[in-house]
């Protein structure tokens, strides 16, 4: 029966989320679409951090160079439908070219090695004024005819949320997702039952460039822009901020942690300029009380099926 | 090329590498010893400049006073990580080391706020002291004699930290814990006392490298954004935690950053990068590992 509620009210909620425009002005919808676009990039970068155990400092490359492929496709050639794609799909090429070297690491290592690769196409991006733009990026990017008006931007953003965030759901749950939560639990247990752990970790580098690919164009469509901030360490280390005030252990955490990082700052830039700060305060405290996350720690208080102190189990 | 105009470059560079060196030092004792990448080092080397601002303020410009403010804004910048490891690190030792990164993340997002409302969005300039304005006339070339002082505060650091490392019980137990921590715990030894010598002693060097940085650069809230990546990069490319592989790993750095400049100038910003990632992929436990 629990089941059946839990579906219930996610059917709610997402009935909820479609309908929002006809009822939220044009702002609040914006700050929705942003929390989607997050949330999806956020979700990406679990798969990884949370099920796989490796720490992917530099999450946010994928995110850049897909909405890079497609913003340079678009405006050089004007075909929609090939940008979209190839955002994705240049995604994958470089989530594949790394992660065979970052495979070969583990723990440190391979986090340091995510920041040098990340910021070497960053400094790339940044300085190929001719071809990127540069430090001013791409002020507008052309979207299709079908997204003109901001509520349909809005549907794009939260559809491509809903599809994909249902992928990674089947994907986790999956026997490959359980593959890579043993590898990244106890990656030379998993080794010793011959389970082939590059493998293992590499598709889940792989599929997890590729959901940033599409939480790129997502962005995309959200910010009609892109510029190099995006692929700063700093944009990566937000998005690590996000998951881990969600929680990392759990699917819903980096949804959640999204979504309350992006209201708690659009709610307090409205009051102050030191939104880093109460974002510091946000994360040092997570951290120090709450290191599961809202989710972990809601989920430890309730008693639900997945207590969160058993990490998965 | 002139070889005389190499010369001067491969003195820049050196110069170069030995500041990197300063914060790498700290940087690598940190993570040789606690295991962690201590994100807020960049904070900290931020923090250091402006407190050298403030200081020099109540100082003076002379060179004396240059220097007492710069042995002051470390001990300062020293203070301010002890009291960050006694109140809030220390709490995290024993869960997971990406806990304890994040936890020096929120830092980082905490001291750049901090710093703007403490010192305003200005950016602030540090005169250069009289000592060390004007510059050496080197093979036949000019060089700043400003690049002294990197160059001798990076010698310093290599003298004290090897006397700290290898002459001091402190340093016997650091390389220890570093190695086998449980085994030191093992034959009685608090750990949790090298942990706090080694972050307050990386904090000092942090404040000291943005001591002697600030003549050179604008001191803003963002300063420490840029560098605490390069001199991340030169703790990767010297092997986590091996201090001479990092002094290597900074010379080189300095090195193919002044040369960088002269031979492909556009995507300077990128070679670090690259060397850093190249020697990842070659030799991941960096330059020294067999």
């Amino acid at each position: 029966m629990k089941f059946n509620r839990k579906v219930y009210i996610l059917l709610i909620l997402i009935a909820a989320a479609l309908t929002a425009p006809l009822v939220l002005d044009s702002y609040s919808i914006l700050v929705l679409s942003e929390i989607f676009v997050t949330a999806l990039f956020a979700l990406s970068l679990n798969l990884v951090l949370g099920y796989g155990g490796m720490l992917q400092f530099h999450q946010a490359v994928f995110l850049g160079v897909s909405a890079y492929s497609y913003s340079l496709f678009v405006l050089h050639s004007g075909s929609f439908i090939i940008g979209i794609v190839l955002g994705p799909a240049v995604a994958v090429i470089f989530g594949t070219v790394m992660g065979v070297f970052l495979v070969r690491l583990s723990g440190i290592y391979f986090g340091m090695l995510t920041i040098a690769l990340g910021q070497l196409v960053w400094a790339v991006v940044f300085k190929w004024y001719s071809f990127t733009g540069g430090g001013n990026g791409i002020p507008s990017v052309p979207l299709p005819g079908f997204l003109s008006t901001s509520t349909e931007r809005y549907e794009a953003t939260l559809i491509i949320f809903l599809i994909s965030a249902f992928a990674l759901y089947k994907i986790v749950n999956s026997p490959f997702g359980l593959l890579l939560k043993a590898t990244g639990q106890n990656n030379t247990r998993a080794e010793s039952i011959s389970v082939n752990t590059k493998v293992v970790r590499l598709t889940g580098i792989v599929l997890s460039s590729f959901f940033a690919g599409i939480s790129g164009i997502s962005y995309v469509i959200y910010s009609q822009s892109v510029s190099p901030d995006i692929l700063y360490w700093k944009n990566s280390a937000e998005i690590l901020v996000a998951c881990l005030v969600g929680g990392i252990y759990t699917f819903a955490g980096p949804i959640v942690g999204s979504a309350v990082i992006i209201l708690i700052t659009t709610i307090a830039s409205q009051y102050m300029e030191y939104i880093a700060f109460v974002l510091g305060i946000i994360l040092l405290v997570s951290v120090l009380f709450m290191p599961d996350g809202i989710v972990g720690f809601i989920k430890k208080r309730i008693g639900d099926g997945i207590a969160a102190n058993k990490r998965y189990q | 090329m002139d070889l005389s105009i190499v010369a001067s470059y491969l003195l820049i560079g050196i110069s170069r590498g030995m500041f990197y060196f300063v914060l790498a030092a700290g940087l690598t004792l940190i993570l040789g010893v606690l295991k962690i990448i201590n994100f807020a080092h960049g904070s900290l080397y931020m923090l250091g400049a402006f407190f050298m601002y403030t200081f020099i303020g109540i100082a003076g410009q002379g060179t004396g006073a240059f220097f007492l403010s710069a042995v002051m804004a470390a001990i300062t910048v020293g203070f301010i990580s002890f009291i960050i490891e006694q109140m809030l690190l220390k709490h995290l030792y024993g869960k997971e080391h990406l806990m304890q990164m994040l936890l020096t993340y929120s830092l980082v997002l905490i001291f750049g706020d901090s710093v703007e409302m403490i010192w305003g969005t200005d950016y602030y300039t540090v005169a250069m002291p009289k000592l060390l304005s004007g510059s050496y006339h080197i093979f036949g070339t000019y060089i700043s004699k400003f690049y002294l002082l990197f160059l001798i505060s990076g010698l310093l650091t290599v003298v004290l930290l090897w006397l700290y490392m290898y002459k001091t019980k402190l340093g016997k137990i650091a390389r220890a814990v570093a190695t086998n921590r449980s085994m030191v715990e093992a034959l009685g030894i608090n750990a949790d006392a090298t942990f706090m010598y080694a972050f307050v002693i990386g904090g000092v060097l942090a404040g000291l490298g943005g001591a002697i940085a600030s003549p050179a650069v604008n001191i803003t809230s963002q300063m420490g954004d840029s560098i605490i990546i390069k001199v991340f990069l030169v703790v990767i490319v010297g092997g986590l935690g091996n201090i001479w592989g990092s002094l290597i790993a900074a010379i080189i750095f300095g090195i193919s950053e002044s040369f960088g400049v002269l031979i492909f100038p556009r995507f300077e910003i990128a070679f670090p990068f690259a060397i850093a990632a190249i020697v990842l992929i070659l030799k991941p436990r960096g330059i020294l590992s067999k």
